[in-house]
């Protein structure tokens, strides 16, 4: 049984995520100070349950788990936008060439203007849906990791991952859908 | 509609991973499919924030990081022990402390007595107190300060209990279970914090002779 104290626990519990965890607040959040918030909450919940965490298997996983559940749940009102994004309207659907500058333009919307956009559609995804996705498009986890987290078979791990990108598109098309919560209120940087 | 693409594809296109036939025949089929086409949409939303670049931590953010965690009080989640649910019930008769929140007023609302309550150096007593809202109140901050010989039962000399938790509409009753550790007495002070107000309750404590 081992003596170290819980603060030691815990450091060799984060230390090797915490980079991860790191780049992973960074790219959901606007600003190092969002950042580094997002990160502290982690560490708050993951201090809490350090027991359960020393015994499982996938501690990183765990993490960006309730990194991504604090974002979509705890952080919705905390997003900024640089400008308000009521003229930056998407392309409707059409077949045909699919670059990403056909529904983003790049003369139009700078790069954090369309993080900015994403990580609101991002939002309007259900917690469990926008964390599957995130975990295995941005994370890079596996499809065996992810089975190993969440309990599901491989097919329906699939089919929610997929149904989720499809929902993120289609907020992401719909202008409608996103004017509302997008407000000019200056810069987050 | 679903159809049977591999839809892993899609991800992988949106990576910028697929060239040449395999590249056009993910488009081609992207094309004909509507479902497919969103996807496909999301996938590079996804790929966009995958590639933004994060930089590195600032240099002794870990340390800042794992000394506030450690040194947190411990949160006390919404269904631990301290609450006992909605309604007053059986407890109304018991309970030490009404706080009426009716309106959520703007500014701090003073306790218009200072209760006492009797402790015991042989077991914990609980001390019910119960605060009532018109509404929800979503992320109200929940604050204990102890004073003198008393302690929660469970958290040994802590001075300071905080956590953050979601008032329902109606009474929110709290249940502490408090105990001496000396003969002195001391008080009891719980705060409620909410962006729109702040409700401060006292306590005093008498060690039971």
């Amino acid at each position: 049984m081992t003596q170290d104290s819980p603060k030691t626990r815990f450091e060799a519990l984060l230390r090797p995520h915490f980079e991860a965890l790191y780049a992973a607040a960074r790219r959901m959040t606007l600003s190092p100070d969002d950042a580094e918030d997002l990160v502290q909450d982690v560490a708050l919940k993951a201090f809490e349950k350090l027991d359960e965490l020393e015994q499982i298997e996938f501690p990183r996983a765990w993490l960006l788990k309730v990194m991504y559940n604090r974002f979509i749940d705890e952080h919705r009102s905390s997003l900024r936008t640089p400008v308000d994004q009521a003229a930056t309207g998407l392309d409707s659907e059409e077949p045909g060439d699919h670059k990403r500058s056909d529904w983003l333009p790049e003369d139009m919307l700078d790069r954090e203007i369309r993080i900015t956009r994403i990580l609101m559609a991002m939002k309007r995804l259900d917690s469990e849906s926008a964390t599957l996705v995130a975990l295995r498009d941005i994370e890079g986890l596996t499809i065996a990791e992810l089975e190993k987290m969440t309990g599901s078979p491989s097919g329906t791990i699939k089919s929610k991952l997929h149904r989720s990108r499809a929902k993120l598109g289609r907020i992401l098309s719909s202008d409608e859908t996103l004017k509302p919560e997008l407000k000019a209120i200056g810069s987050a940087e | 509609m679903s159809c049977d693409f591999d839809k892993d594809r899609l991800r992988v296109l949106a990576s910028g991973s697929l060239a040449g036939a395999e590249r056009e025949s993910v488009l081609a089929h992207v094309d004909r499919c509507e479902d497919c086409r969103a996807a496909l949409r999301g996938a590079e939303a996804l790929a966009e924030l995958a590639a933004r670049d994060t930089g590195t931590p600032p240099v002794g953010s870990f340390e800042a990081v794992v000394e506030k965690a450690v040194s947190q009080p411990a949160r006390a989640p919404r269904d631990n022990r301290f609450w006992t649910g909605a309604g007053f019930g059986a407890m109304a008769a018991s309970l030490l402390a009404v706080g009426l929140f009716f309106g959520w007023t703007d500014s701090p609302v003073p306790t218009a007595s200072v209760p006492e309550f009797v402790v015991s150096l042989e077991e914990p007593r609980q001390m019910n107190l119960a605060f009532e809202t018109d509404r929800v109140l979503d992320g109200a901050r929940i604050t204990i300060l102890l004073s003198g010989s008393v302690e929660i039962d469970g958290y040994g000399s802590r001075r300071e209990l905080s956590w953050t938790d979601d008032l329902e509409a109606g009474v929110n009753r709290l249940s502490l279970p408090v105990i001496a550790n000396g003969f002195e007495g001391g008080q009891i002070v719980v705060r409620l914090e909410h962006p729109q107000s702040e409700q401060v309750f006292v306590v005093r404590l008498q060690v039971e002779s």
